[in-house]
């Protein structure tokens, strides 16, 4: 019965189990789950899987775990588990890709901070062109909910002179923009 | 010689004292440094944590700018470093990519540059003669905790630099000024940087392993050649300390701080009052100030 099960989710999933592969690069069915990723990884501690679990999830089909999976948001791509994989899988790599196709297909988000902090960053670089920590820390708060995060640090922060209140707005931040426009132009376009 | 050098966000900000050691260091070594005009954000982990195509333009585009000078980008922060070499590797194996990147950028990015980072251009490219020609104050008495980070040296696939789990290009520098490099086995640990605003917990752990091992194998300081793990590694010790009910009190240089002192650079001069984890007691200590 299990096998039997374990079949219908493969062939349910199929066209998704692709699409990773051909956008990722990596192709699951290579490891063969000595756990030397998951024993090397520095946020398996907190994550609801190890990312030797997430690979046999994919091997097994259960895309939509996958999807839904905290790991995928917690992996700071540190690639030590691409370093040492006997089998050359790049994890990390896959990890992004999971995080992009996930929201992409409109799975919840397992760790929205992550998300709202990604979001952020990226909203600073789109309009200055460049990282504005002010504005980071502004809308990360605003957005989160977290309105006391690095409150903690920021008066060391202003003392020693180290953040501007204010945004350097490069020259180009049209060009910079322009690459924002193409991105959102191509995920539509799919 | 020459290089184009793409300072990155940090720099500007909480990177300060880096921007200055590297400028004070490659004068003296007889580099000039040509940062990239109007350079913009590399993405960090955001971009490519958002989508697939995003961290590789925003790359493009700086290095665009510098193939045109046909220079290689040196890029001290090794988030930096990485993420462009990610870009250059993308340009160089998937035409589709390039056309696209291309097109975004509205530039014609060839991918005949490559990045370097800050520990592989001071050992590979200077190399350790030229520096030791420049040392005026030997470093006698401190001892130092070469912290490599994720990022100089994994995946060893992309970085194809020094090694991944015990790596000896920056201790080599180190130990040319003077310094004692300790033996230890958290060089290349993660201090897990990227969740540094949106995961706070995660960092109190990781650097704690990492201070707690430093100082056991006897370490006064750490030193790297990132400004994403300085700042990790300094603005939360002392929540650090709290949390697990340690001391540290454990500074965190660049290498080029280190390398400027050696070369007579004042701690001021290299902006060494900068730091969030004072270094008065430690260089006053040492005599080096
Ligand atoms: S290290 Fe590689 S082969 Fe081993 S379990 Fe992880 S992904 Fe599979
Ligand atoms: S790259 Fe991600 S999955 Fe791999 S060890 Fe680092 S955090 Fe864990």
């Amino acid at each position: 019965m299990e096998q039997v099960a374990m079949n219908t989710a493969l062939k349910a999933s199929e066209s998704t189990l692709s699409e990773i592969e051909h956008k990722s690069h990596v192709d699951v069915n290579r490891c063969f789950q000595c756990g030397t990723c998951a024993a090397g990884c520095p946020v398996t501690y907190i994550s609801d899987y190890s990312p030797r679990q997430i690979v046999k999830m994919l091997q097994a089909g259960m895309v939509d775990e996958v999807f839904k999976a905290s790991m995928i948001w917690l992996c700071v791509g540190c690639g030590n588990c691409y370093s040492r994989c006997p089998r050359n899988l790049n994890i990390p790599h896959l990890h992004d890709t999971l995080r992009v196709l996930s929201k992409e297909k409109g799975y919840p988000v397992a760790e929205k901070n992550v998300d709202v902090f990604n979001d952020s960053f990226l909203k600073t670089v789109q309009y200055t062109g460049r990282l504005y920590e002010a504005g980071l820390t502004m809308l990360y708060n605003t957005r989160s909910g977290n309105f006391m995060s690095g409150m903690d640090v920021a008066p060391g922060m202003m003392k020693l002179g180290k953040i501007s209140p204010f945004p350097h707005l490069i020259k180009g931040r049209k060009e910079v923009a322009n690459i924002f426009k193409k991105m959102r132009e191509m995920k539509g376009a799919k | 010689m020459k290089i184009a050098y793409y300072p990155g966000c940090s720099l500007e900000s909480t990177g300060i004292e880096y921007h200055l050691s590297n400028k004070l260091v490659a004068k003296k070594l007889g580099v000039e440094l040509w940062e990239i005009p109007d350079w913009n954000c590399c993405g960090a982990s955001p971009a490519h944590q958002s989508d697939l195509f995003l961290p590789i333009a925003l790359n493009a585009r700086n290095l665009a700018i510098a193939e045109e000078e046909g220079l290689d980008v040196l890029a001290p922060c090794a988030a930096c470093y990485n993420r462009m070499l990610a870009a250059v590797e993308a340009v160089n194996t998937d035409e589709d990519m390039r056309a696209k990147v291309n097109d975004a950028i509205g530039r014609d990015y060839k991918g005949t540059n490559t990045a370097v980072n800050m520990v592989e251009f001071l050992h590979d490219k200077i190399g350790i003669d030229k520096i030791t020609e420049q040392i005026q104050k030997k470093l006698s008495g401190l001892k130092v905790a070469c912290y490599y980070g994720c990022l100089l040296v994994k995946p060893p696939a992309l970085t194809k630099f020094d090694n991944p789990e015990n790596p000896q290009t920056m201790d080599r520098i180190v130990d040319a000024l003077g310094a004692e490099t300790i033996v230890w086995p958290y060089k290349t640990e993660c201090c897990g940087g990227g969740l540094a605003i949106s995961k706070t917990e995660v960092i109190l752990k990781l650097t704690n392993e990492i201070f707690s091992m430093a100082q056991a194998s006897g370490a006064d300081c750490l030193v790297t050649a990132c400004p994403m793990c300085q700042l990790n590694l300094e603005l939360r010790q002392a929540a650090t300390e709290k949390e697990y009910n340690v001391k540290y009190n454990m500074p965190v240089f660049e290498i080029t701080e280190l390398v400027g002192l050696s070369f007579g650079f004042s701690p001021k001069e290299l902006g060494m009052h900068k730091h969030f984890v004072s270094t008065a007691s430690l260089l006053k200590e040492k005599q080096f100030a």
